[in-house]
């Protein structure tokens, strides 16, 4: 199983440096959460990814204000996308992790690895 | 072809074959000391002449940042340094995870830092407490100030009352003589009566425009301070109208000049549920003075009495032992007027909500402190929402600042208090005389731009630009946070982050790794 | 600007101070008693629900990072003031260095902390870069013999011979931002707190909820379903010679009870207080959510029994004169006082003191933060960046 995580640098990353993190898990640093594209979250999928987390800010934290609104959008529209060609869209997930949160990354993350589990029991 | 160095923590358990990528030049091991980490880095980095360094093994967090500094510090790139935490990993997934910084590795470019003169002078808008605080900080630190002032003077809302704040410095002393040491000062241009007009340029140099009672003039200034104060807002919504008996608590001071004979005053506090503590501050003042003044008797509503702030519980058990009478109301009290009397009926939960019904002869209402210079603030895309990232005095755009009332309610210590961080944060940005930045993190190439602005409308910090020559966008990189929300968003994909760019996050999607 | 400032405290008021002062160019000593910077604020939990709730709490691992990167800073850890003296509108400060756990060789391995019985290896907050001893437990500070951690540690981090160093450093400013003592809710004998494990501090509270995800507070399956919170714990008290309202607890309170509901939506909350104190920018929105799911009664329990559940009695509340109430947690919302180190703080650096004990700052020795009198996370840091920004002024106002 493989869970690909884009982190926010200034929020999900710090909580995942104080995380420990299950083997399955790999991390991609970004420098806000607004930096991610649609691209990016079907290209893990293409890549084999079987879960994958856009973790960044809260809404009203983001250091660059609508970055973490923006990320939920595009997570929102590469939905859709996965609905049109059948992959379950629960396997994307936008979550906010502040970076004092580490407990709250690690459940985010066992969750997917659960929710993965089960959806292929 | 890259030089690389690979650096191994001592103890990270690290198959040096894995290692095996044609860049990587030297491979050394690390002392476990974190004193002895940056020696051997930097060492190995210049003999070696490297071009970046691969750090892998159990690595502190905060270890990482030492290193990077120390590199800043020897000259080299702090951002060529990929460091790789190989903590609870197999050797499979060390393996997965050395690759995976190879490849990370490979997409990094080197930094190019630019450095502009900055024009060492602050431009303030607004001369009430905050501004003026702000402007005479900067001034104890050595930097030449503009202020533009609307009104005909100096001083702001807290310069036009009469004293009595039970403060270590009484504020309208304090107003007087800050006003009368900048209006001394060569190094202080004082514009009242006048009108910022628009503001260009960014942080180290912006250029605004000012209209003056004798024309439109123009100043540069590397940082922006904007004082706006507040408006005052007449609370509708209770169905009170102003009147000889009803009257607004901004008006308390032009009462108290006179001796009038109310006999029975009542200050009707947090119309809007929660009111506010510059509300409560006035209102204890008000009836400290009031008191005083005409020896009346007097009430004071609220819902909540906000006692938050150094002189509020004090001056409340002053007014208190003064003989104030402190009801409170969950519901809105009943208000009839009737000739020369203004009579509440209402309920205090503290007096088992029993009816109470007072007739007063007047009613000092208190109203909604609103923010002022919305438009102003739009008008430059300026803003400074409920964010903890940008408390107390930052905004969107760098170099560009807001003190006092129009960005929070606030007493004098607050404004004071903005005034000085403001100062401070000014003097931070501009006292060396230069700027240092980052010249091509994130870049347009004009050559893809199909100039459809969208990263204009969307960079939240004020960044993106329109380049009339080239016919494409820019991003002007000083005033630049790089957070990349515009690479995203370009439809060309014209915009290219470096370090950030899509070949290196689909690369590292392909190699995984942390 | 070539000048050279003391921090006393490594808290939000100390890091602020410390990065603004180093931004203007001044070299920093930034001494922390402790074995890691962060102060209370870094055992603070993110009190955010579907919405950031503005507690701050995510700044403390930014700044403590943006402090580590800071070059003029000179963080000292386990280190204290033991002298101070004034020369020509200098100081001579003498510092002493606690050195058993070297913090440089520290690598933060883990090894002494799976080797230590007692737990008394710790690491104070997960930014901490080198882990610390907890005196009250370890062996070796208790008289007995041990050296468990220190045969452990791979780099010789740990040396119980290794003696403390001291030695002086010469600055042209003091910051004293030494920070506060939460109120220690034994004193309120009849609130049952120390004797009735259901009734807890709002300190606790947060500490909990930092550790684990759910409700699940004392990690025994169990979850409060009617709480309690109990405002003006130590604060607005005669009694207890605290007249003051300590400006946090509502907030923190309202945060944590949406918090706790955010988590566990059947969560029922109750807070007993005499007038809540709302005020800054945005909180009126969490104020308002409160008020919609939350009960509000106005006035404070006189006393708890401990029964299960608790019993809370009442006395001339909601228009009855007394009734009592049952709630299954009980959480405490304990105000801000005085550090208890404050008069030796004041002595040492001739400070004056407030009516309550807070430190008054005087020319050249500055006070910042909740030394001064309470503030929350942000009020702190804004506090420490005024001050230092004040002496920067007069610093250079001296120079020039």
């Amino acid at each position: 199983m493989r869970i690909v995580v884009f982190c926010c640098e200034n929020s999900a990353y710090q909580a995942a440096r104080q995380s420990r993190l299950p083997a399955e898990v790999d991390l991609i640093r970004l420098p806000c959460g607004g930096r991610v594209e649609v691209l990016h979250l079907l290209r893990a999928f293409e890549g084999g990814a079987d879960g994958v987390l856009v973790l960044t800010c809260q809404e009203d934290n983001c250091q660059s204000l609508h970055g973490s609104a923006r990320a939920r959008h595009r997570v929102e529209y590469a939905k859709e996308i996965l609905k049109e060609i059948g992959i379950d869209p629960e396997r994307l997930q936008w979550h906010p992790v502040t970076s004092n949160m580490g407990p709250r990354f690690q459940k985010i993350v066992a969750d997917m690895v659960e929710g993965l589990k089960l959806a292929s029991a | 072809m890259a030089r690389w160095g690979a650096f191994i923590c001592d103890g990270a358990g690290v198959d040096e074959s894995s290692l095996a990528g044609a860049e990587v030049v030297v491979t050394t091991t690390l002392p476990p000391q974190a004193g002895d980490l940056a020696c051997k880095l930097i060492g190995t980095w210049t003999r070696y002449n490297l071009d970046g360094g691969i750090l892998i093994g159990a690595v502190p967090e905060l270890v990482e940042e030492l290193l990077k500094e120390s590199l800043r510090q020897a000259g080299l790139d702090p951002f060529r340094l990929v460091v790789v935490d190989l903590r609870g990993r197999d050797k499979e997934g060390k393996d997965r995870e050395i690759k995976a910084a190879l490849t990370r590795a490979r997409h990094l470019e080197p930094t190019h830092w630019a450095k502009a003169k900055v024009e060492q002078r602050a431009l303030i808008i607004g001369g009430g407490a905050a501004g003026l605080q702000a402007a005479l900080s900067l001034r104890q630190l050595g930097l030449p100030v503009l202020i533009v002032e609307k009104e005909e003077s100096l001083g702001g809302r807290l310069g036009k009352l009469d004293g009595l704040y039970p403060y270590d410095v009484d504020p309208q002393g304090w107003i007087k003589s800050t006003i009368a040491t900048l209006q001394e000062d060569p190094e202080v241009e004082i514009l009242t009566a006048s009108k910022p007009l628009a503001l260009a340029g960014q942080v180290g140099d912006f250029i605004l425009e000012v209209q003056t009672p004798t024309g439109a003039v123009t100043r540069r200034g590397g940082a922006v301070v904007l004082a706006l104060g507040s408006k005052v807002r007449w609370p509708q919504e209770s169905g009170l109208e102003p009147g000889p008996r009803v009257v607004g608590l901004s008006r308390l001071d032009e009462l108290t000049r006179f001796r009038l004979r109310h006999k029975k005053v009542a200050f009707l506090l947090d119309l809007d549920e929660l009111g506010s503590r510059v509300g409560t501050l006035s209102a204890l003042r008000g009836a400290l003075r009031i008191k005083d003044n005409w020896g009346s008797e007097v009430h004071v509503l609220c819902r909540h009495l906000k006692v938050d702030g150094k002189p509020l519980e004090s001056m409340y058990r002053k007014a208190r032992d003064m003989g104030v009478l402190f009801f409170k109301y969950e519901e809105f009290p009943q208000v009839t007027e009737s000739g020369e009397e203004v009579t509440l009926q209402f309920k205090d939960p503290d007096l088992e909500y029993m009816v109470v019904e007072e007739a007063y002869d007047l009613l000092i209402v208190e109203e909604e402190l609103l923010p002022a210079g919305e438009e102003l603030m739009e008008a430059w895309s300026v803003s400074q929402p409920a964010n903890v990232r940008l408390y107390p005095v930052a905004t969107n755009r760098k170099g560009i600042y807001m003190v006092g009332c129009c960005r929070d309610e606030m007493d004098f210590p607050g404004a004071i208090q903005d005034g000085t961080v403001a100062a401070g944060e000014i003097y931070a940005l501009l006292g060396e005389g230069d700027l240092l930045y980052e010249e091509d993190r994130v870049k347009v190439r004009s050559e893809k731009c199909v100039f459809c602005l969208t990263c204009v409308r969307i960079c939240p910090h004020g960044a993106a630009e329109i380049d009339l020559v080239q016919e494409a966008a820019f991003i002007n990189p000083a005033a630049c946070q790089a957070c990349g929300m515009c690479a995203a968003d370009c439809p060309a994909q014209a915009i290219v982050y470096k370090g950030f760019d899509n070949e290196g996050i689909m690369a590292q999607l392909e190699m995984g790794g942390r | 600007m070539k000048a050279s400032a003391l921090v006393i405290g490594g808290g939000p008021a100390g890091i602020g101070a410390a990065l603004e002062l180093a931004a203007a160019g001044i070299k920093v000593y930034l001494v922390e008693k402790e074995g890691a910077v962060g102060g209370w604020g870094a055992r603070y939990v993110c009190k955010a629900t579907d919405k950031c709730r503005q507690c701050s709490a995510c700044l403390i691992p930014e700044k403590i990072q943006e402090v580590y990167q800071e070059p003029l800073v000179e963080i000292l850890t386990n280190t204290q003031v033991v002298g101070f003296a004034e020369e020509a509108g200098r100081f001579q400060v003498r510092l002493q260095r606690e050195q058993t756990l070297d913090p440089a060789l520290c690598n933060a391995c883990g090894k002494c902390l799976e080797a230590c019985p007692r737990g008394a290896v710790e690491r104070l907050n997960p930014w901490a870069v080198a882990y610390s001893i907890d005196k009250e437990k370890c062996a070796v500070y208790a008289g007995e013999n041990c050296d468990l951690c220190a045969r452990a540690c791979p780099t010789g981090a740990i040396n119980f011979q290794r003696p403390s160093a001291s030695w002086d450093v010469s600055v042209d400013l003091v910051v004293a931002a030494t920070g506060h003592q939460p109120f220690d809710a034994r004193r309120k004998y009849r609130l049952g707190y120390g004797r009735f494990p259901r009734v807890i501090t709002g300190l606790e509270l947060e500490e909990a909820l930092n550790r684990i995800e759910g409700t699940d507070i004392f990690g025994d399956g169990w979850k409060p379903m009617n709480v309690a919170f109990i405002q003006c714990v130590g604060s607005r008290d005669v009694q207890e010679g605290a007249e003051y309202c300590s400006r946090v607890c509502c907030k923190y309170a309202l945060r944590l009870a949406g918090l706790m509901r955010h988590r566990e939506p059947q969560t029922q909350v109750t807070f007993y207080y005499m007038d809540i104190q709302t005020g800054g920018k945005g909180f009126s929105e969490v104020y308002q959510d409160c008020r919609e799911h939350f009960a509000f009664v106005r006035g404070i329990p006189a006393k708890i029994d401990g029964s299960d559940p608790l019993k809370l009695h009442l006395d001339g509340v909601s228009g009855q004169s007394f009734t009592t109430r049952e709630h299954d947690l009980v959480v405490l919302s304990v105000g801000i006082t005085p550090s208890p180190d404050n008069e030796e703080i004041a002595r040492l650096l001739t400070l004056n003191r407030d009516e309550h004990g807070f430190l008054k700052g005087r020319e050249g020795v500055y006070v910042a933060g909740t030394a001064g009198g309470p503030r929350d996370i942000s009020e702190s840091l804004a506090h420490g960046m005024e001050t230092a920004a004040k002496a920067i002024t007069k610093l250079e106002g001296r120079e020039g």
